[in-house]
């Protein structure tokens, strides 16, 4: 191989895949990503009204809760301390936040049954606003208890804990 | 159950899962190492978990993590050290041009599709604590990541390591590997820079003091290392224990700089001596715990950390598709066509392509300290890791389809017209198949002597049967006959030796040995065994 084409060759093969690349980089220095929401949540929430439910049981047992959110992009999986039976998908689409159940459970946890935690029959749904005070991210939202009419929401706010890094369980 | 006994039983599992899964897969010609890395991934949410979901929670509860997770930390750690211990620089020097262009190329075309596949997935799986800068230097160094152990075993087992095609893709292999490190440090410190945890100035000098430090202060001393094994032959436990320490200070030192724990073990193990009876010895002295015992392991505590039932949705499934996509494409297809613009011939290009994609092992440290330091997330980190599975699962059968094994089967009795059947069979199948000229001529003189050796002996059986296998870098060759093993002598039996009773066996033995690479013979219950190798 002689050094002309070499050259040649080099250009076509290196140089101008990172001219390329210089170019996706100025491509996306306008692109945005969903809001960070990742990491542990202390949550203030007081749940004495939802006594009677096997939910409500179960988080005020659970007290002091704590949130637990993986992130990938808009998509969320949300666990109130690490119990499976709270697992719950959800989204975020600006800095609304909201659990949704269209894939009804999150990760490898088992399938729901009535009166199952919170993923029964009167699952639990969480709508939130995410804020901004200074460096720290706040979440303020309620909690529901979807097919309870006598379940009332409950307000709670959320304080984040720095996240290291990202684990997944 | 207590901490320890749930780890002792965590450790029973995964050992018995990869070296089940590792045998299943040498059975399907495929590195051992993919198998144990599929077994780790099987033990995880994707399949126990998924499957029987009581027990996985009972074996590998969630809080049982930190635990797994630091042993096979610690494994990572030693393993690195052993990489850049088998790591000579001095091996990228005999390669020239083609290596160079191949192995530039190799890097730039996954690293811009991925970047390219970044522009995309940033808004859809990452988040605003992560630059896009970041995202993207990273998806591009996944993408362009080779796995030089993987690669080399891959390339022993098809007794390619020494061939041309070997040698290239072998050294492009390491020139991918320590530019995928050094772009993964620099994301390292661009990722813990934006979140404040040090001053970038402090890792930044930190990092040339300690590279400086490790040259021109610890190398001179590691020699010592090696005086020690050159006087005794082999390593006292005193100095193996301050290896050891060596190995883990280096490591927290770059932890401590902000890079991770494994650079400090790589650049440690770089520095070792080089000589290769000592490289072994370091090695060896490592390797049965990192390998039987660590690395599976890491592999599972991988595995835990993937769930490909977290991929919401179908679009996400489509979004992992176009990883494999591009990660092959961009592997595969760039180093192939800077392989074929070097001048190699298009078959020999397309064997590289398919080498150089086999990410295995070093794709999931990669991405596991990707999902570290937060840089990527969790359904992105399960879909990279089916693409490091995907890729390095598909490098052999795709090796034998480029070069596929012939087989050849006889069985007759041993005579002139058995060696004139092997000779025209070399010669026109041997001819079809391109085997070279002189390994033909060298197989059938060394056939010819097996056969007139065979015939001396007293046969239970009168056939015997043979077997040949031969693809573009070896011949394989096997007899097997009832009756007592040949003599196989190393050195040219005397004048009086051949004159006596089994002179000419002995002499016969003798040029078989030297025709073929490699020559074996073995015996068992009056069934003999003769197997032949010659390089191609």
């Amino acid at each position: 191989m002689n050094k002309g084409k070499l050259v040649r060759d080099y250009i076509l093969f290196v140089g101008v895949p990172l001219l390329f690349l210089v170019g996706i980089l100025r491509a996306g220095r306008h692109l945005t990503a969903p809001v960070a929401v990742h990491g542990d949540w202390s949550v203030q929430a007081d749940f004495a009204p939802w006594q009677g439910v096997p939910c409500g049981a179960l988080l005020i047992n659970s007290q002091p809760l704590r949130l637990r959110i993986d992130q990938s992009g808009s998509y969320l999986t949300l666990t109130l301390n690490d119990a499976p039976k709270t697992a719950l998908p959800a989204t975020i689409e600006g800095f609304s936040l909201s659990t949704t159940f269209s894939t009804g459970r999150g990760g490898n946890a088992p399938a729901p049954r009535p009166g199952d935690g919170c993923l029964g029959s009167q699952p639990l749904r969480i709508q939130a606003t995410v804020n901004q005070h200074e460096k720290q991210r706040l979440l303020a939202g309620t909690f529901n208890l979807d097919g309870c009419a006598s379940c009332p929401p409950i307000p709670f706010s959320a304080t984040r804990q720095m996240p290291t890094g990202r684990t997944q369980q | 159950m207590s901490s320890i006994v749930l780890l002792i039983w965590q450790i029973v599992v995964i050992i018995i899962a990869a070296r089940a899964l590792g045998l299943l897969f040498r059975l399907f010609n495929q590195p051992q190492v993919i198998g144990e890395i599929t077994a780790g991934i099987l033990l995880g949410p994707s399949l126990l978990g998924w499957t029987l979901p009581k027990i996985s929670a009972v074996i590998f509860p969630p809080s049982s993590m930190g635990y797994l997770g630091t042993f096979s930390q610690l494994g990572i750690v030693i393993y690195m050290f052993m990489v850049g211990v088998d790591f000579n620089p001095k091996e990228l020097k005999t390669t020239g041009h083609a290596a160079l262009l191949t192995s530039h190329a190799s890097i730039i075309s996954p690293f811009v599709l991925g970047a390219l596949l970044g522009l995309m997935l940033y808004p859809r799986l990452s988040d605003d604590s992560v630059s896009f800068l970041a995202f993207v230097l990273f998806m591009g160094a996944a993408m362009s990541v080779t796995s030089v152990t993987v690669l080399a075993r891959i390339l022993t087992d098809r007794a390619m390591l020494r061939s041309r095609l070997g040698t290239l893709s072998y050294s492009c292999a390491i020139v991918d590997d320590i530019t995928g490190w050094c772009i993964l440090a620099y994301i390292v410190v661009l990722v813990r820079t934006e979140a404040g945890s040090k001053p970038v100035w402090v890792t930044l000098a930190g990092m040339v003091v300690f590279v400086l430090l490790m040259i021109y202060v610890a190398k001179p001393l590691v020699r010592r290392f090696y005086t020690e094994y050159e006087r005794h032959g082999q390593l006292s436990e005193y100095m193996v224990a301050a290896l050891i320490l060596f190995v883990l200070l280096s490591a927290l030192i770059t932890d401590w700089l902000g890079l991770h724990l494994v650079f400090g073990a790589f650049v440690c193990g770089v520095i070792m001596p080089k000589e290769r009876n000592f490289v072994l010895h370091v090695i060896e002295k490592f390797e049965s715990v990192t390998v039987v015992l660590l690395l599976p392991l890491y592999f599972a505590f991988t595995g835990l950390r993937m769930n490909l039932h977290s991929l919401p949705g179908s679009a996400m499934w489509l979004w992992c598709g176009a990883i494999m996509l591009v990660a092959i494409a961009g592997k595969l297809g760039g180093s192939m066509i800077a392989a074929r613009a070097a001048g190699v011939p298009w078959k020999d290009a397309a064997a590289i392509g398919t080498l150089m994609n086999t990410r295995g092992l070093t794709e999931l440290v990669f991405l596991n300290i990707g999902l570290d330091v937060g840089v990527i997330s969790p359904v992105l980190f399960s879909m990279m890791v089916l693409m490091a599975l995907v890729t390095s699962f598909m490098t052999s059968p795709m090796l034998r389809w480029i070069f596929p094994l012939r087989r050849l089967k006889l069985e007759m009795a041993p005579g002139p017209e058995t060696t004139e059947a092997v000779f025209e069979f070399m010669e026109k199948q041997g001819a079809a198949w391109g085997m070279r000229d002189e390994v033909a001529t060298k197989a059938c003189s060394a056939i010819d002597e097996v056969m007139s050796a065979i015939r001396e002996l007293p046969l239970q059986s009168p056939t015997a049967r043979m077997a040949a296998e031969f693809d573009q870098f070896k011949l394989e060759f096997e007899v097997d006959y009832e009756g007592p093993p040949l003599p196989l002598p190393e050195t040219a039996p005397s004048a009086e030796m051949i004159a006596g009773p089994l002179g000419e066996l002995a002499l016969a033995g003798f040029l078989i040995r030297q025709h073929a690479d490699e020559a074996k013979a073995t015996s068992h219950d009056g069934h003999s065994h003769v197997h032949l190798h010659f390089e191609h």
